[in-house]
């Protein structure tokens, strides 16, 4: 009983925040904590779910960042039809990725994956008649949602939106599907389950994902620029699933919230950043592999 | 002949490089038959078992499933056509739970898609509810219903094997492989494991192509051996005739170590 209650107060705390005069800074740290959360639990269900191994992630972000903002430039395209955009010109990439790659495995697919997000970073930053190059692209702001405190809410529905979703097809046939291949792929597909499509779809809707993660947060900074989707963003995310937990859709929740508000807690250690997610990286392989949230369910259990 | 054998083993040749490992091999299995699969150590069984399963294909010849081609199809095809199988060594899910490994098994042929699984529609709670129902019917078989909800780790290597038999009736296939079931089992385990195919056959009518090394299990429940030795065919007759015949028990015992030397 105490679970439903304190989730509630949860979510009324959060609906309750920018009303409660948090100031701009706070509420800036939190849109970007929404959108690592939607980054994270998209990751999820490639990593802890099915089981593939991406360092591609803040590609696919990246790709859904520069979707509305060359769309706003050219076309003239608003945030609403750019979202949806943002969404299948992510997943469209994710195909194209997926159907070779994940016919590879384990470090295999690892080097493809970080090669891929090296090929569109290269693409961002040097196509400059197209992407800006290194001076990247402005973005306006959602009209109705310009001030943060707005914002807000939009970032706030867009990620219950992922968790929600994330929550559907893990508690399905489909995340069924996913877990058996993680766990035997021969046996998966001995017992007659089409494993290829079952992973290019996590692929595919994580990608998509992603995308719209990148649509948000190129309206929400009013910008776009190459440095913000470089494989150290993928890291980072990677980070975020294995700390918190990979395949328990809490936990890479959890690692989103907390490694997003670190570097922000760290003040002038923050430059040691990616240092320290490292580390902490390395710590919860060796003493925890199963996150934060997964050695804690573990405990419980028993 | 195609309208009396189900299971039709036409000429399988497979090589690993200059290795032989089956040497134009055929025979057929006839619906509601059992049929063992034996064969020293190395004598190309499990390479046949990889075969009919789809993990190899052959360098020449065919495997037809009622008239349709499997050799060559990849494994989930062959598993969606009708042929399931057990391991060797054992495979489950070690870590989803009994029930769920058994759905898996019948994910494929339920009649609601994974849209109406994700989305949560009746269809697919329909499904669901009848997908478990027949679990619990085949874990009954077998005594395990209490065990429905356990993680498959947290059962025995002699329920575990058990659950993998339930776990390929569960989807009434047309052809069920049991590549060494007896394997690691206790004595006692044993009798159960008789006692079971011979069940598996009276109240499903499975036809069942049983590889094994423990002779005790090939005699009480084959109807038919057929015995491979070197790749080769040497003998395809009922058991109690194929165990006295001299190529098969020359391949057993002593005089093939000759051959080695």
């Amino acid at each position: 009983m105490r679970k439903p209650v304190s989730i509630l107060l949860l979510c009324l705390l959060l609906l309750l925040l920018p009303v409660l005069g948090s100031g701009g800074y706070l509420l800036n740290i939190i849109v970007m904590i929404f959108i690592f959360v939607i980054l994270a639990v998209s990751l999820d269900l490639v990593m802890g779910w099915a089981g593939q191994i991406s360092f591609a992630h803040a590609a696919f972000f990246g790709i859904g960042a520069y979707t509305t903002a060359i769309m706003e430039r050219d076309l003239g395209t608003g945030f609403w039809v750019n979202l949806p955009s943002g969404m299948v010109v992510a997943g469209l990439f994710g195909l194209a990725l997926g159907l070779p790659a994940l016919r590879l495995r384990g470090h295999f697919l690892a080097i493809v994956s970080i090669a891929f997000q090296t090929i569109v970073y290269l693409a961002l930053s040097q196509w400059t008649s197209f992407t800006g190059g290194q001076y990247g692209l402005s973005v306006e702001p959602v009209p109705g949602f310009q001030r943060v405190g707005q914002f807000y809410y939009l970032a706030l529905a867009l990620a219950a939106l992922t968790v929600v979703l994330a929550w559907a097809l893990t508690h399905s046939r489909v995340g069924a599907a996913w877990q058996a291949i993680r766990d035997d792929e021969v046996l998966a597909r001995a017992i007659g389950l089409h494993t290829t499509s079952s992973k290019l779809l996590a692929f595919v809707i994580a990608a998509a994902l992603a995308g719209g993660a990148g649509v948000l947060v190129a309206h929400h900074i009013r910008g776009v620029t190459p440095d913000d989707f470089t494989i150290l963003v993928s890291a980072s995310i990677v980070a975020m699933v294995i700390v918190g937990g990979q395949g328990t859709l809490w936990g890479p929740l959890l690692g989103a919230v907390v490694l997003t508000a670190l570097p922000e807690l760290l003040g002038p250690l923050a430059s040691f950043k990616l240092v320290i997610f490292g580390a902490l990286m390395i710590f919860m392989i060796i003493a925890m592999p199963e996150g934060v949230l997964g050695a804690w369910v573990h405990r419980r259990r028993r | 002949m195609s309208t009396q054998s189900l299971l039709q083993v036409q000429g399988i040749t497979k090589h690993f490089g200059g290795l032989m490992a089956l040497d134009d091999v055929s025979f057929t299995v006839a619906p509601g038959e059992i049929v063992g699969l034996i064969g020293p150590n190395g004598s190309g069984k499990s390479t046949l078992v990889n075969i009919l399963t789809g993990l190899l294909v052959p360098s020449s010849g065919r495997v037809l499933l009622d008239g349709q081609q499997i050799s060559g199809r990849p494994s989930w095809q062959i598993a969606r056509m009708g042929v399931a199988r057990t391991f060797q060594m054992l495979r489950l899910f070690p870590a989803l739970s009994v029930a769920r490994n058994i759905a898996l098994a019948m994910q494929h042929a339920l009649p609601s898609g994974d849209l109406a699984s994700v989305l949560r529609l009746p269809s697919a709670r329909a499904d669901d509810v009848r997908t478990r129902e027949k679990a619990l019917e085949m874990l009954a078989l077998f005594g395990l219903e209490r065990f429905i909800d356990q993680p498959a780790a947290a059962l025995s290597i002699g329920q575990q094997r058990m659950v993998e038999l339930a776990r390929g009736l569960a989807t009434s296939p047309r052809v069920f492989l049991l590549d060494e079931p007896a394997a690691g089992l206790s004595p006692p385990n044993v009798d159960k494991l008789i006692e079971v195919v011979s069940t598996m056959r009276a109240q499903y009518g499975v036809t069942v192509l049983l590889v094994e090394h423990v002779m005790r299990v090939v005699q009480a429940v084959c109807d038919r051996v057929v015995v491979l030795d070197y790749g080769r065919k040497i003998a395809d007759a009922p058991p109690a005739e194929a165990t006295t015949d001299p190529r098969v028990v020359e391949a057993y015992i002593g005089l093939g170590r000759a051959r080695h030397a």
